[in-house]
């Protein structure tokens, strides 16, 4: 061997690293999910199924999501959104990081759809209190049905939530608070909460599975995630507070410049059409369901008693950034 | 307060794998007050095992080890106030000098002032006064060798053992060293044990000998002893150079046997103890200094040489015998004076040795 | 993660410069092209990064400023989390080196059965060689509220969350780094010096803390610095663990970009890491691993057999050792039984279903984990032989400056390598996110350096005269590289490559913002799992991960060792 084979073998090595390697097959598409990963890889499935064109998605949490898709926006790397509260597409929005679909998008309410057609609502996703069954039966109480319930000293160190800088979920009980105690008594009221709280988690779901397994006694979900434990068979008991509640609108959109353009429209026909709420139906991907023509009859999903706060998705998307800052500051410090 | 030292059936087993290694076996050793015995032998022979067992550093499998009249086979190594001499010296290299010869005095509790005067005596004694600032890497190989002696020396032990302390040193150094050691032993009046590999260290300085091999003792004796009468070939060969002849000896009388060497009908010293003393094959032990070609047909023996080398004071023969079965040539060593007559490789010449320097071992090469 | 075989950072002994050897071997090499090749890559994936990362924290509108640096050091909560990060990086290094010392002491200089060393030694490796959250998942359910331990002692509301269970989490993980980095001290510890002070008539405890302490000295320093720049580094545990009343850096720096899209606020704490984490790494590189009281010259006297401290001291380890042990088997279990029922703690019947989902579904994630090892290993280990044997022979500013450069992303925390990656290769020319390369870049060059150690540690003990001896016999200095020197260093090469390999198959800090559509990762799959409530699809991939590198990694040590075995044989005879 000569010297400059040796340099020869070692440029050899190095070019490959230098030249990106991505191919860009014909039927394909990639998507970030906010969805939960086993739900987005059987929505996924189902429409690989259907078309024919293969997803590449990555689940990532809703403001990692974000801080990508932002952070790519001039070289964007997926095609689609696949879930996710409407208020991180509002944000999303404002960066320029969606293209309109222009479909048809007609079984969709116009309530949970964006004005200029950048985001569809797939389901629903009440915000609930899910409780440990033993917990409640050992302290001989009841599940909590007012947001004031939770501030019972019973709970001291017992709840387990989101924290806001991360989770849609997180923010989403913001809102709430602050429809229900406006801004001021929100903060007040998370600042008392804040008390009785063991542990903020990365993630909306972060906290459901300790409060499954007894290690925490409560916390405030979105249901989707309490239904997927309460499914899994652990002693868990969900309640809707009184005093009212809010839900986010789980959505799908278009990434603008995406390079599969083509497979990104088919996925949102397909993704607003019925077939999509009948899977999410079928494999109990439990958000409730949007479409005009689906039909359920699981009683959970059933929320005509509810009472819902107004806020809508554009207040929430603006506000955001605000009342995470304001969460830091005040609650968590 | 120097004392005997009494060894009574030490042995040292060892397990290998699944081997059982018999490293010591039966050694019965007795050191006076004040003497300095050396252990010698090839690498392996036990002897290194034996100092650690005295000092400690290895358990016996069986037998006993006193000092003076107390029992120390099991005692712990802490409580034994036995000085040991490392060959790689074992300063503490992150002490100083000074903190280093101290080490002992501290553990026993010495007041600081005594602990003061006791570095600088020990130093004085070794010639290193002065350097209890210093940190070991700063020092040379024999000057660190020194600092071992005199960090054993301030606690005045019962016992000095050390560990073959000059192997690390160049030639000359070796030379000084000990010299300079055995002076101090005497100057002390300790009672060390010495162990080497280096036979003429162990001449030189030593007041007994006591020579292993594989485990065993081979023979106890002052230097003198074992080179004049060595009891085993092993030791003939070990100490010094031995020339050894097969031969046939009658029933031995008075400490002399009669002897067929080759065609020569000799009546040669028998050393005592060297084996069962009875007719039949034994061994002439000559020392090359005692034996000189002479011209054909002179001298005891008939000899042919194979080499010669001329080394200055004197002048080395390599020789064989052709009737005789030797297990390696001979070696003549004859001093060099004015009109030495010369032999040249090939010719056949006579051998000639004064038959009080031969001495008979009732022992075979190989047997 | 800056850890895990530190041994070879250890072992470089002291001293050898030799300048004079430098010129007939190296420039024979043709090493200018190769330089210019390593430089170029270095540049890209070690400096460029870096320089983007200081840019967009001290790189505003035009002007160079320390506006949004200071902007971060105003909210309490940034400060807050700098002071814990360094406050739980140095109660890490305490108890992690003195657990570490007390498994080193115990498997080095205790009487114990050889399978009940052979055990905890074995056991000591699992946190190793274990992706980060793995004992974060488990100490919660036996540490936590109502944890199980808890529950035995009655206390089962106490809520350990923040500094107290994120520092157990991060001592049980990073105390095998001491561990390794100790027992290599104490093997070469020379035994003569206790034999010594014993016959000096001290006690055994006393020789203990007078001597054998001491002489370890610059070993506990060693690991002292170690743990404390891998707690600082350490992500995933406080991630899991620390919850918000104990923020850090690494994850503040995290929630920053990914909660508030906040690049430069991240850069910022991300920076306020890099300081520390830099002195930490040069103390450890330049100043305590050249003080070593480790003889490696061969001269010790005969090795005596293992002596202690005495009675009480031992047994106080003894009784540690087995406590921790149990521990960690535990812990394990744990994982291992939720990997393997339904539901853990609801219903526990036996099934294999979460690891069907795991070869189903993360089939891609355990390829793509592979591939990436699979490229990283060998290509880092190449480069570390020849920068190595470059920097070693052909000592001179330019590659000390080399070296430095190659120990950069080694000594800053993942998180801070990742953002910088990410801020670096977003756009063209350099769009590297996404991709392949992205993901082995930030391996190879953040690991490389492990391999880089061991090969010069190794090269201090081949005898030029051996590579004199090839060179006067006709061979080229290229022939003399391939044929002598490089099957010499193969044991150490071998070694940094296992590092590399267990490395790129457990690291998540530096790579969670790297990982894409195209490309993913276990870790990230695992972090995905806990995320998402699925503990037993977690435990499932922590389990498969574990097994995976555990065997590898076992089958590389084998090479390793019969292969040195072979390279002393021939030196013996």
């Amino acid at each position: 061997m000569r010297a400059s084979t040796l340099t020869r073998l070692l440029l050899g090595l190095a070019v490959p690293f230098v030249i990106s390697v991505q191919a860009q097959a014909q039927d394909q598409l990639n998507a970030y999910a906010i969805m939960p990963e086993k739900f987005s890889s059987l929505l996924v499935d189902a429409f690989t199924q259907k078309t024919g064109i293969k997803v590449n998605f990555v689940r990532l949490a809703s403001g990692e999501a974000l801080a990508k898709l932002i952070a790519e926006k001039n070289n964007p790397q997926v095609d689609v959104l696949l879930g996710g509260p409407a208020d991180t597409y509002e944000a999303g929005i404002k960066e320029g990081v969606f293209a309109p679909y222009d479909g048809d998008a007609s079984g969709i309410p116009s309530q949970y759809r964006s004005p200029q057609n950048l985001w569809f609502g797939v389901g629903l996703n009440p915000l609930i209190f899910m409780t440990n069954e033993d917990f409640i039966s050992n302290n001989k109480i009841h599940a909590p049905e007012s947001w004031q319930d939770l501030l019972d000293p019973v709970y001291k160190n017992g709840l387990q939530m989101a924290d806001a800088r991360t989770s849609g979920t997180a923010t989403e009980r913001i809102f709430a608070l602050v429809k229900l105690y406006g801004e001021d008594g929100a903060f007040d009221y998370q600042k008392k909460l804040n008390a009785n709280v063991q542990l903020y988690t990365k993630s909306g779901q972060g906290g459901a599975l300790p409060i499954a397994t007894g290690q925490a006694a409560s916390g405030i979900f979105y249901l989707v995630d309490a239904l997927d434990i309460l499914n899994q068979g652990y002693p868990v008991v969900i309640t809707y507070p009184q005093e009212g509640t809010t839900y986010g609108i789980e959505c799908v959109g278009m990434i603008n410049g995406g390079k599969n353009a083509e497979a990104a429209k088919k996925f949102m026909d397909w993704a607003t059409s019925v077939d999509f709420a009948n899977v999410m139906v079928e494999k109990q991907i439990n958000f409730v369901p949007l479409h005009k023509d689906v039909k359920f009859d699981n009683p959970v999903l059933d929320i005509s008693n509810v009472k819902f706060l107004e806020a809508d998705a554009a207040w929430k998307g603006q506000k955001r950034k605000e009342y995470v800052d304001r969460w830091v500051k005040e609650v968590i410090q | 307060m120097p004392a005997e030292l009494r060894i009574e059936n030490l042995c040292k087993t060892f397990t290998k794998g699944r081997e059982v290694v018999n490293a010591v076996r039966d050694v019965n050793l007795t050191v006076a007050e004040g003497e300095l015995v050396t252990f010698l032998g090839p690498s392996g022979c036990g002897k290194t095992t034996i100092l650690r067992m005295v000092a400690g550093f290895e358990t016996p499998s069986g037998g006993t080890i006193h000092v003076g009249d107390e029992d120390i086979t099991t005692l712990p190594v802490h409580s034994r106030g036995i000085g040991f001499v490392f060959q790689n010296y074992a300063l503490f290299p992150h002490m100083s000098i000074f903190e280093n010869v101290a080490y002992g005095l501290k553990a026993r509790g010495e007041a600081e002032d005594a602990i003061g005067r006791g570095v600088a005596e020990a130093l004085e004694l070794v010639g290193l006064a002065g350097v209890e600032r210093r940190f070991p890497n700063q020092l040379s190989g024999g000057e660190q060798q020194r600092v071992a002696l005199a960090r054993v020396l301030v606690l005045r032990p019962k016992l000095l053992l050390m560990d073959e302390p000059l192997s690390n040193l160049d030639a000359k150094l070796r030379l000084h060293m000990r010299t300079e050691i055995r002076r101090i032993q005497q100057h002390l009046g300790i009672t060390c044990l010495y162990v080497t590999h280096d036979q003429k260290e162990a001449l030189t300085m030593s007041d007994r000998i006591m020579v292993l091999s594989k485990g065993h003792v081979e023979q106890i004796g002052t230097p003198f002893e074992l080179y004049a009468e060595p009891q085993t070939l092993f030791v003939a060969d070990f100490i010094g150079q031995a020339n050894v002849l097969p031969a046939t000896i009658g029933e031995p009388a008075g400490g002399m046997a009669v002897t067929r060497l080759g065609p020569a009908t000799l009546s040669l010293r028998c050393i005592a103890g060297s084996g069962t003393p009875a007719a039949g094959p034994a061994s002439v032990v000559l020392r090359p200094e005692n034996i000189r070609p002479v011209a054909a047909g002179e001298g005891k023996l008939p000899a042919r040489v194979l080499h010669r080398f001329f080394v200055g004071d004197h002048m080395d023969y390599e020789l064989t015998i052709d009737d005789m079965k030797l297990p390696k040539p001979l070696f003549a060593s004859v001093p060099y004076e004015p009109g030495l007559a010369l032999f040249e490789p090939g010719n056949t010449v006579g051998l000639d040795f004064a038959e009080k320097a031969a001495i008979v071992l009732f022992q075979t090469p190989g047997g | 993660m800056a850890g895990l075989v530190s041994a070879p950072a250890l072992a470089t002994p002291p001293g050898g410069g030799d300048a004079a050897r430098t010129a007939s071997v190296t420039a024979s090499l043709g090493v200018y092209p190769i330089l210019g090749v390593i430089w170029l890559s270095l540049i890209i994936f070690v400096l460029y990064p870096l320089f983007e990362l200081l840019k967009l924290v001290f790189w505003q509108d035009g002007v160079l400023t320390f506006k949004p640096l200071m902007d971060l050091l105003e909210v309490p909560y940034n400060v807050k989390a700098l002071y814990n990060s360094l406050f739980l990086g140095a109660a890490v290094a305490v108890s992690g080196t003195f657990l570490g010392f007390c498994f080193a002491y115990f498997t080095v200089r205790m009487r114990a059965p050889f399978w009940l060393k052979w055990i905890i030694a074995t056991l000591t490796l699992l946190p190793l060689i274990s992706p980060p959250f793995t004992s974060a998942i488990s100490l919660s359910m036996v540490l936590g509220p109502n944890g199980m331990i808890l529950k035995m002692l009655g206390i089962p509301q106490i809520n350990l969350y923040g500094f107290w269970l994120t520092w157990t989490a991060e001592t049980l993980t990073y105390f095998p780094v001491a561990y390794l980095a100790l027992s290599a001290v104490l093997v070469s510890l020379d035994p003569s010096m206790e034999d010594a002070a014993l016959s000096l008539g001290s006690s055994p405890w006393r020789v203990f803390y007078t001597v054998t302490l001491p002489m370890t000295t610059p070993g506990l320093a060693n690991s002292l610095l170690l743990l404390f720049a891998n707690s600082l580094a350490d992500f995933a545990t406080p991630l899991v663990l620390a919850g918000t009343y104990f923020p850090v850096l690494p994850t503040q720096a995290y929630l920053q970009i990914t909660g508030l899209y906040d690049y430069r606020g991240g850069a910022g704490l991300s920076f306020l890491l890099l300081v520390p984490a830099l002195a930490a790494y040069l103390l450890q590189h330049y100043w305590v691993s050249r003080r070593s009281y480790v003889t490696i010259t061969g001269k010790s006297g005969a090795r005596s057999p293992v002596r202690g401290m005495g009675a009480i001291g031992e047994g106080f380890i003894f009784t540690l050792c087995l406590l921790l042990s149990a521990f960690v088997v535990l812990l394990y279990a744990i994982i291992l039984q939720a990997s393997l029922v339904k539901v853990f703690g609801v219903n526990h019947t036996f099934t294999l279903e979460h690891f069907e989902f795991v070869f189903r579904s993360g089939q891609k994630a355990i390829r793509d984990t592979l591939i990436i090892a699979a490229i990283v290993t060998p290509v880092g280990g190449l480069m570390a032989v020849i920068i190595g044997f470059i920097t070693f022979r052909w000592k001179s500013v330019a590659n000390m400056f080399l070296d430095f450069t190659c120990m950069l992303n080694y000594a800053l925390p993942g998180t801070v390598v990742g953002i910088a990656y990410v801020l670096a290769f977003n756009e063209e020319p350099l769009q590297l996110t996404n991709g392949l390369t992205i993901l082995v870049t930030a391996y190879i060059f953040r690991y490389f350096a492990a391999g880089i150690r061991s090969v010069v540690a190794s090269l201090h003990q081949i005898d030029k005269n051996i590579e004199e001896a090839s060179a006067s016999l006709g061979a080229s200095g290229t022939r003399t590289f391939f044929k002598i020197t490089l099957p010499l260093v193969i044991p150490a090469v071998l070694a940094g490559m296992r590092y590399l390999f267990i490395h790129s198959m457990t690291a998540i800090s530096a790579t969670i913002f790297l990982v894409s559509v195209n490309w993913t990762l276990l870790t990230t799959r695992i972090l995905e799992a806990m995320s998402g409530s699925e503990l037993a699809r977690a435990s499932a991939f922590s389990v498969v991960l574990i097994v995976l590198v555990f065997i590898s990694s076992g089958i590389m040590a084998y090479i390793v060792k019969t292969y040195s075995a072979r390279l002393a044989g021939a030196g013996e005879s």
